[in-house]
């Protein structure tokens, strides 16, 4: 743990060191953006219709097998700073930014009509990294493709992608 | 003469260089001036549009992805993790699949909640 410790310190330092700091402002994620910060007023359970609530915010982004229930996901980088390490013919960085997550949950009754609806928000670190054409990123820290819906509500399995 | 012949190979260069940049639109303005509710049918939908990114209420509601450029809207491919258009077109069907109603909703930029 302790030698985890020191590489890991090593390497923070290491490329404090060597890689230049770039700061980078805040910007999309790439997701959709219509996703307010509570659930919209024209939602309302027992009332509103599955068809109503897609002609208001469009396709959602995760629907159930059977269209049970959807998320609508937002997320927005909040800025952070990327590290860029050149060598030779190389290149490399790493990315850390603040990033804030919101999700609309809505599940529908058998008749299609909203039977309960909540908005849901986390913030938390957004980490990216690549050398050369090779990278990664971290995965959103409240999952706003809904994997996690059916196993967090007990409903039915999310349609795959 | 060699002079002329330089600056007309620099600005060709330059041409060259600038229309690189350039991007032609292919985008169509009138892309959803046929869909008209209580008339256009789901064949219609599926010849002008091809096939939706998804569809819901066993196929009584499809959805499709656009972008916008200058020429106007063009149609997004399959999905994909993230959202990769500026719009979400939701069209539903009645039984008889006669379109019964439409909404473009813009789902990137310029949104306000």
């Amino acid at each position: 743990m302790r030698a985890c410790q020191t590489a890991l310190a090593i390497l923070m330092a290491t490329l404090l060191l060597t890689a230049c700091p770039v700061p980078i402002p805040p910007h999309s994620l790439g997701t959709r953006e219509n996703v307010a910060d509570m659930v919209p007023a024209f939602i309302q359970e027992r009332k509103t219709t599955r068809e109503d609530v897609f002609m208001r915010l469009g396709e959602p982004d995760a629907v159930a097998i059977d269209d049970s229930w959807v998320v609508y996901g937002y997320g927005k980088s909040q800025g952070g700073v990327a590290f860029v390490m050149a060598a030779g013919s190389g290149a490399g960085g790493v990315l850390v930014e603040g990033a804030y997550y919101r999700r609309l949950i809505i599940r529908f009754d058998p008749n299609g009509v909203v039977a309960f609806a909540t908005l849901e928000t986390k913030a938390c670190p957004h980490y990216a990294g690549g050398v050369n054409s090779q990278g990664g990123e971290s995965y959103p820290c409240l999952d706003i493709w809904g994997k996690d819906i059916p196993a967090k509500f007990n409903w039915p399995e999310k349609r795959p992608d | 003469m060699e002079m002329r012949k330089a600056q007309v190979l620099i600005m060709a260069g330059l041409l060259a260089l600038l229309s690189a940049c350039s991007t032609t639109p292919i985008g169509k303005h009138d892309l959803l001036d046929f869909l008209q509710d209580g008339k256009t049918t789901k064949e219609e939908v599926f010849l002008r549009l091809a096939e939706p990114s998804s569809t819901y209420e066993d196929g009584r509601i499809f959805t499709y992805r656009l972008n916008e450029d200058e020429g106007g809207y063009t149609i997004k491919g399959a999905k994909s993790k993230g959202w990769s258009g500026k719009y979400s077109l939701v069209l539903s069907f009645d039984e008889r699949g006669i379109l019964r109603r439409h909404s473009l909703v813009r789902v990137q930029e310029a949104y306000t909640p």
